[in-house]
């Protein structure tokens, strides 16, 4: 059975270019333009993954709206929002609904759907049995790629997509520095320098959550950041 | 998308320096205007002293009517009292005027020692004898060989005389020699109180004591009856002749008297050369009337007496029968009486501008037996006169009034009287002096006012301008507010209006500034649907040809794409830094840091890092700062000369940190140095490889900013390139 996917997005050439390329990839693609009809759909069945815009014509908030709806149906369906807003102040707004990753309308398509069956592969493997080869040991922190989680003494870290692969990026090569293109690339995302920099303080913010003594993220300025393994 | 929102984006988010207002003194200027304004109150002296002078003239005007009605009444109690004019009844006042000898009332007896001394009051009112006295003479008369000055006057029971006579030569009788008149010699015809005529002669044989001989009663024999010892006297010699002082009992005298001086020059043949006398001219046995003043009047005018005045009373003749009061005894002093400390302070000024009354008056007229004046000659033609004249020292102005004294229809003389304006003045010079303290404090009041007032009014605009000029930045950026005045004037309106209009221009700045963001988020929208379409393109099944424009289109978005994150950077960046906390660290090895990791990231350039500290310690955003040092960076790199250093270099002065980024390469255009770090400018040439907004220095100024310092760039002293200056102050 096909995995569905559904679009809240009220520009309709965006809406169908994205469910162009996603049926290519082989999902189901439902197509919303505004709240009302998704959310009609979506009491009726959920879809497996939604992605969905912020701005809903007249909605302006409409996308929060709806994420936090569909979290109240369900804490583990994965939501992605693709939006033309890129502040921190959306960025922060967005996660905290609990949405998996935020993400601006300039990335590719590519990108998308690296993400899209990243987010599946996590979903998948919370269901299937750890696979050792896909785990990362470093210290106090545990990667697991095949699921898409991370663990910092043992307690999971909640983290989106984006900030997973900016870990698993960092910790893969203790004491590496890696700039900020490195880290780009790493996680799929292409944004600005100062994006990278808030993703990086959020991070650490997650883990100070857990551990107050926390600094394993150390600042190379005018380079990078890298993992500090003690 | 809204096309308003584009067009205006068009025409730059940048502000133009507006021109500022040179600073001057306004407040100053503001002030000294209304001091001049001020100096309008100056009229009211003005205005006071053409009142006074409207005074001055009525009072004196009210003075002159109240001195004629005075002399009117004066005259009124005497008209129709002949008697009082002329004490004896038959001898006529219309007899020669030039042969009558007027009789001073003296204060005290005459001591007979031939001095004037005794006479000295009088002696400017002798009368002077000379050639029109002249009875006879054998020869041409010489004013040098014979004159003489008379006075007469009456003291208890005797009268007396002075005759100082010039004489070049004098002649004494011979010794033993009864010939009286055969040497320089006095005639005196008299008529008794019994009417009968007598003859007198007086000779000496040398100076000294002298007594009268009587004459037998015909014209030209000078044989003496007997001596006559009841006249008496001194015969003194003087430079220019001699002085002969004689004494008449009352007894001896009537009311008629000549005297006439016989000069001898010739001691041989002492023959009379001239005969000089004070009766007619006809011969020496004609008699002169002896005019005394009257007792009767001088009674009437003591009971009429009035302070200040003078009164006089005259025959037609303008004779002096009486005179009573005197106009020097006005010795009562309104002047002294300034209490007020002004007035004090500035008494010696007026004492000296103004002219003050005089209160010892020598008008030259006391002992005067005639009186001149144009009013005593219209009185005595029957006309009433007034008449304004000055002292003759000048020091006062005399007012008199005359009116006619009549007796059936006959003028049988005058009444004078006088009186000095000194009370008008003394009043004139008070009000003068109070107009003066009133002015003056009125004036400094007013002044002070006017002062404060300014003072207030222009510190008022001072305010508001200091606000104005606060709220907009040098760049012309609008920071912070107006705070509007509450009060109701224009000054408030005007603040108020600043205030609305400030508050207008920041809402239009910030539309402004949030352009851009707001732009590049509505063009994301239609990106992505290129993109996205793009995309889905490059999975169809293209031929080969089509290819290479999928691509180029794929890069042309992905340029598009950045110039619209670096759009947003900025305005992220402050929401950035709004967000964020401030944290302590070491710029020191923050910058240390940068420097290596530029080093790595191009291997081509050089950079070198300068400083002589360890560590620097500064509370703020180091991640902002390290991202201030990459444009900074990025922006020397862009210029530099590539075999040439970038130098880094850190110093620290008491509270200021300055961070210097140095790179050889073209030198900054003058005008656009202040420029430098606004938004959208940038000062690259020609097209280059990547994009260029002129962002970069813009973030590079908001990172200082926000850290309370400032960037500028200055060319290199040598003008081999240009150096960044960041100032950041050490906060406590």
């Amino acid at each position: 059975m096909s995995r569905r996917v559904a679009i809240v997005e009220d520009e309709p050439a965006i809406r169908d270019n994205y469910a162009d390329v996603l049926r290519r990839q082989g999902y189901e693609v439902q197509t919303y333009a505004d709240r009302p009809s998704a959310m009609k759909a979506f009491n009726t069945r959920l879809p497996d993954l939604a992605i969905l815009d912020i701005g809903l014509g007249d909605d302006v908030e409409g996308g929060f709206e709806l994420c936090r709806e569909l979290r109240e149906l369900s804490k583990s369906l994965p939501i992605i929002f693709l939006t033309a807003r890129e502040s921190d102040f959306d960025t922060v707004s967005g996660l905290r609904l609990g949405a998996d990753d935020y993400l601006t309308k300039d990335i590719s398509l590519t990108h998308l759907t690296a993400r899209i069956a990243a987010l599946f592969r996590r979903v998948e493997a919370l269901r299937s049995p750890p696979d050792n080869d896909d785990i990362l040991h470093r210290n106090k922190l545990i990667i697991d790629m095949q699921r898409m989680h991370a663990k910092w003494n043992e307690q999971l870290l909640d983290l989106t997509l984006t900030e997973l692969w900016i870990i698993h990026a960092l910790a893969k090569f203790p004491g590496h520095v890696k700039d900020r293109d490195n880290l780009m690339s790493e996680a799929n995302v292409v944004v600005d320098d100062s994006t990278i920099t808030s993703h990086i303080k959020r991070i650490r913010k997650k883990f100070i959550q857990l551990d107050p003594d926390f600094n394993a993220i150390e600042t190379v300025y005018g380079m990078g950041y890298r993992w500090k393994n003690d | 998308m809204p096309s308003k929102q584009f067009m205006a984006w068009v025409t730059d988010g940048k502000m133009i320096n507006p021109s500022r207002p040179t600073k001057n003194k306004r407040a100053f200027r503001l002030r000294s205007k209304l001091l001049v304004v001020s100096l309008a109150l100056l009229v009211i002296p003005w205005a006071g002293y053409e009142y006074l002078r409207e005074m001055e003239a009525f009072l004196k005007q009210s003075k002159q009517i109240t001195l004629a009605q005075s002399a009117q009444t004066i005259a009124t109690v005497m008209h129709n009292r002949r008697n009082l004019f002329e004490p004896t009844a038959d001898i006529s006042f219309s007899l020669d005027d030039q042969s009558n000898v007027y009789a001073r009332k003296l204060n005290q007896a005459i001591q007979l020692d031939g001095y004037t001394d005794d006479w000295v009051k009088h002696l400017d009112h002798a009368r002077q004898y000379a050639a029109e006295s002249l009875i006879q003479g054998n020869s041409p008369y010489d004013p040098t060989s014979l004159s003489f000055q008379h006075l007469f006057g009456k003291y208890r029971k005797y009268f007396y005389t002075l005759l100082i006579v010039k004489d070049d030569q004098i002649v004494y009788r011979k010794p033993n020699s009864l010939k009286l008149n055969k040497s320089d010699h006095l005639l005196i015809a008299l008529q008794d109180p019994q009417g009968n005529k007598q003859r007198y002669i007086l000779s000496t044989q040398a100076p000294g004591w002298v007594n009268a001989y009587l004459l037998p009663n015909e014209p030209n024999n000078f044989t003496p009856v007997r001596p006559e010892v009841r006249i008496k006297g001194e015969w003194q010699e003087t430079t220019e002749g001699y002085n002969l002082e004689l004494r008449i009992p009352q007894s001896m005298l009537g009311n008629k008297i000549s005297f006439t001086v016989a000069d001898v020059d010739d001691p041989e043949l002492r023959a009379t050369k001239y005969l000089l006398s004070t009766a007619s001219s006809q011969s020496s046995n004609e008699l002169g009337s002896i005019l005394t003043p009257s007792p009767d009047i001088e009674k009437i005018l003591k009971g009429l007496n009035r302070s200040n005045s003078r009164i006089w009373v005259i025959n037609k003749n303008r004779h002096v029968l009486a005179l009573t009061g005197s106009l020097s005894e006005n010795t009562t002093t309104l002047a002294e009486t300034s209490t007020s400390l002004i007035g004090s302070i500035l008494e010696p000024i007026y004492r000296l501008l103004l002219q003050q009354p005089s209160q010892q008056i020598d008008d030259n007229l006391d002992g005067v037996s005639r009186l001149d004046g144009q009013d005593v000659v219209s009185a005595l033609k029957g006309k009433p006169a007034i008449n304004w004249r000055r002292t003759s020292d000048q020091q006062a102005v005399i007012l008199s009034a005359s009116h006619p004294v009549w007796d059936n229809g006959e003028i049988i003389g005058a009444v004078v009287v006088e009186q000095t304006n000194n009370d008008i003045q003394t009043l004139q010079n008070n009000a003068l002096k109070n107009l003066m303290n009133v002015t003056i404090i009125v004036f400094l009041a007013a002044t002070l006012f006017l002062i404060i007032f300014a003072t207030r009014l222009s510190s008022r605009i001072r305010q508001l301008h200091k606000q104005t000029e606060a709220v907009i930045s040098s760049d012309g950026r609008v920071q912070g507010d107006i705070v509007a005045s509450q009060s109701s004037d224009e000054l408030g309106d005007l603040s108020r209006s600043f205030a609305d209009m400030m508050t207008r221009l920041q809402e239009y700045t910030r539309y402004l500034e949030t352009m851009a963001s707001k732009l590049s988020h509505e063009l994301r929208t239609p990106l992505a649907v290129v993109r996205s379409s793009l995309d889905n393109l490059e999975l169809e099944d293209l031929p080969e040809s089509a290819k290479p424009y999928t691509q180029r289109a794929s890069q042309g978005i992905g340029r598009l794409s950045n110039i619209l994150t670096s759009i947003n950077e900025a305005t992220r960046l402050e929401q950035a830094l709004q967000s964020s906390d401030s944290e302590e660290f070491n710029l020191v090895k923050l910058v240390s840091g940068c420097v290596d990791g530029y080093q790595l990231a191009y291997p081509e350039q050089k950079f070198n890092f300068v400083t002589d500290h360890e560590l620097i310690s500064l509370s703020g955003y180091p991640d902002r700062i390290a991202q201030m040092l990459d444009k900074l960076i990025t922006n020397a790199m862009d210029f530099s000369k590539e075999d040439k250093p970038i130098e880094i270099s850190l110093s620290h002065e008491r509270n200021l940190i300055t961070l210097a980024v140095n790179n050889f390469g073209p030198s900054l255009p003058q005008t656009m140095q202040s420029q430098l770090f606004d938004s959208m400018v940038s000062l690259r040439e020609g097209k280059q490889a990547s994009t260029h907004l002129g962002l970069g220095l813009f973030i590079v100024r908001l990172i200082a900013e926000f850290h309370h310092g400032t960037a500028t760039a200055e060319n290199r002293s040598d003008n081999q390139g240009v150096v960044f200056y960041i100032r950041l102050p050490l906060q406590n």
